[in-house]
């Protein structure tokens, strides 16, 4: 009798334990990790391009980074350059840039669609259907009446961009989600993915960034890059003290 | 005796737990699938909300049904030569666009669109109906040489991969921006009116789809050709208002309902390559559609009645149907309590 259940104990045991070994072995999430600190990567202006465009001079380089953190989450902070305004003024004429471009027609036929309740007559709802679709918050724009109803007009161009327009110091947005880390085979070898927010489980994200080193003589530098091909956004950043 | 029969029942105890284990978390036998190409594979431009573009592009829709893994490296705004670029690079980063691609079952392209629409259709319409074919046939050569040296690339990183590509559809109707103001005087002066632009539209996209039926005569063993353009035209010539409700707001890309129909006709394709399971696709897709009636027109649609028309769909086509007819004209609640 006593053999018996030795068997049958045995017997369940090893049931429970290949279970257990077997389950584990094709858990989705095992190849998935996180930073072990907090960490933060700012923009290299020089090197981070769009349209081939360096982005030094429509950055703040202090205030727009990207930070992993040990918690799963991650933000994104994407903050214009204090002077930007007189920049814009020195090099482009808003109105003239404008003169060929039909925003309204442009605005109703795109983000109506992509932010349905969308509409130029209501940019308070549309910029707060904007931001929680795609989790970021806005800085630097208020939307007081006054303003949003002036900004409405200026879109609709019933009136002209003034001339003494002024771009909010603190323009700029910043988006807080989730990442994972995985490590990636690739043609030249094993690559640390970084991939932001929430994605079918059989598939990856829209946005992948690539955690990689550099060395600079004795020392070993962290970098994060990713690459934006419709909007030809090519982002390369350097590991920094968080402040 | 009672010890054997004991073992007996443990042993088959064991065998069908392990077995369980196993096929709750084999992946050997799922394909993977990898969406090559511009804009309407992309899709950023069509879905609507954009938040439920994992649900309404066809490359999830596809990849959600039939249980594939599914990765899509289309570039909004590519045309064949820019696509012939990204599949000769080497991986960048994670982003491993060259791996994926050698590592793929199937390879899924939407291209040449561009080649042609990003240009001044009108003007292209107006010369091919004068029957002065050089300017769109020189576009239509390049065209044809690239397309050549994509698939050639691409057999050269993985030979065994199906590749599958489809003709574009006609986003021409009365009302369309593709046709601008110059354009239409003309036409009105050749007594041409707004209801024959879809016809006239078709001198210029059938054109282009005649390159890839061309390439397709050439290589008959090389792609499949899925055509798309017959799939949105049958619709239209059935029921014009529903022909147009495939084209998005922007009158290029394909709506919600053009994204459904892209990926039923590739299912119907990829169940007669043996490529996808009709049962289990339909099964999936039903539940796809289900979740979305319950999770953005719950207030707005008889969500029971809709689900239990759908539970009896025979097809992914009737599903789609089903779906769409009912949220016509409704609009999604995608933000809890911020756009109703």
């Amino acid at each position: 009798m006593k053999n018996k259940n030795k068997i049958i104990s045995l017997i369940l045991v090893l049931v429970c334990v290949l279970s257990v070994c077997l389950l584990s072995s094709c858990e989705k999430d095992s190849s998935k990790y996180y930073v072990e600190e907090d960490s933060r990567y700012s923009f290299d202006l020089l090197k981070s391009t769009v349209m081939d465009v360096p982005f030094v001079f429509a950055l703040n380089s202090t205030e727009s980074f990207v930070q992993l953190n040990s918690d799963k989450t991650i933000q994104i902070s994407v903050m214009a350059n204090n002077g930007i305004t007189a920049k814009i003024k020195d090099f482009i004429d808003i109105n003239a840039a404008l003169d060929g471009i039909n925003i309204e027609r442009d605005f109703n036929a795109y983000a109506p669609e992509l932010i349905p309740g969308a509409s130029l007559d209501d940019l308070d709802t549309t910029a707060k259907l904007l931001c929680s679709s795609l989790d970021i918050t806005l800085t630097g724009l208020g939307f007081a009446n006054e303003q949003t109803e002036e900004l409405s007009k200026i879109l609709k161009k019933e009136i002209p961009f003034p001339d003494d327009y002024k771009i909010p110091d603190d323009l700029g947005f910043k988006y807080n989600g989730t990442y994972y880390i995985e490590d990636v085979q690739t043609d030249s070898g094993i690559v640390k993915g970084v991939y932001i927010g929430d994605h079918d489980s059989d598939s990856d994200s829209f946005l992948i960034m690539t955690l990689y080193e550099e060395k600079k003589g004795e020392n070993t530098i962290q970098k994060l890059m990713f690459r934006v091909e419709f909007l030809q956004l090519y982002v390369r950043m350097t590991k920094t003290e968080i402040k | 005796m009672k010890k054997k029969a004991i073992c007996l029942l443990l042993c088959l105890i064991l065998a069908v737990s392990s077995t369980l284990v196993f096929s709750g978390c084999s992946n050997s036998e799922k394909l993977q699938i990898v969406y090559l190409g511009d804009s309407i594979a992309e899709a950023l431009l069509g879905p609507s909300p954009i938040v439920e573009r994992d649900r309404y592009g066809y490359f999830a829709v596809l990849g959600k049904d039939n249980d594939y893994y599914f990765y899509n490296r289309s570039v909004s705004g590519h045309q064949t030569a820019q696509l012939l670029e990204v599949i000769s690079r080497d991986d960048q980063g994670a982003q491993r666009t060259a791996t994926l691609i050698k590592t793929a079952d199937i390879l899924h392209i939407s291209i040449i669109g561009n080649d042609l629409l990003q240009r001044n259709v009108g003007e292209m319409v107006i010369d091919l109906m004068n029957e002065d074919t050089e300017y769109v046939d020189n576009i239509l050569d390049t065209s044809y040489s690239n397309i050549c040296k994509i698939i050639a690339k691409l057999k050269e990183l993985n030979p065994t991969a199906t590749i599958i590509m489809q003709t574009v559809y006609n986003p021409i109707y009365a009302d369309s921006t593709l046709f601008n103001k110059s354009t239409r005087e003309y036409l009105t002066q050749e007594g041409i009116g707004s209801d024959q632009y879809r016809e006239i539209g078709k001198l210029l996209i059938n054109r282009m789809n005649d390159v890839l039926k061309k390439y397709k005569e050439n290589y008959p063993n090389d792609i499949d050709l899925i055509d798309i353009n017959k799939a949105f035209d049958d619709i239209s010539v059935a029921d014009a208002t529903r022909g147009e409700n495939l084209i998005y707001s922007d009158w290029v890309h394909p709506s919600n309902e053009g994204h459904a129909v892209i990926a039923d006709t590739t299912q119907t394709r990829l169940e007669e390559l043996g490529l996808a399971d009709h049962k289990k696709a339909l099964k999936n897709y039903k539940t796809l559609r289900s979740e979305q009636l319950e999770d953005l027109f719950s207030d707005s649609v008889d969500i029971k009645a809709v689900k239990k028309q759908i539970k009896k769909a025979d097809s992914c086509s009737e599903v789609t149907n089903i779906y769409f007819r009912a949220i016509d004209g409704k609009t999604p609640v995608y933000i809890e309590g911020e756009n109703k």
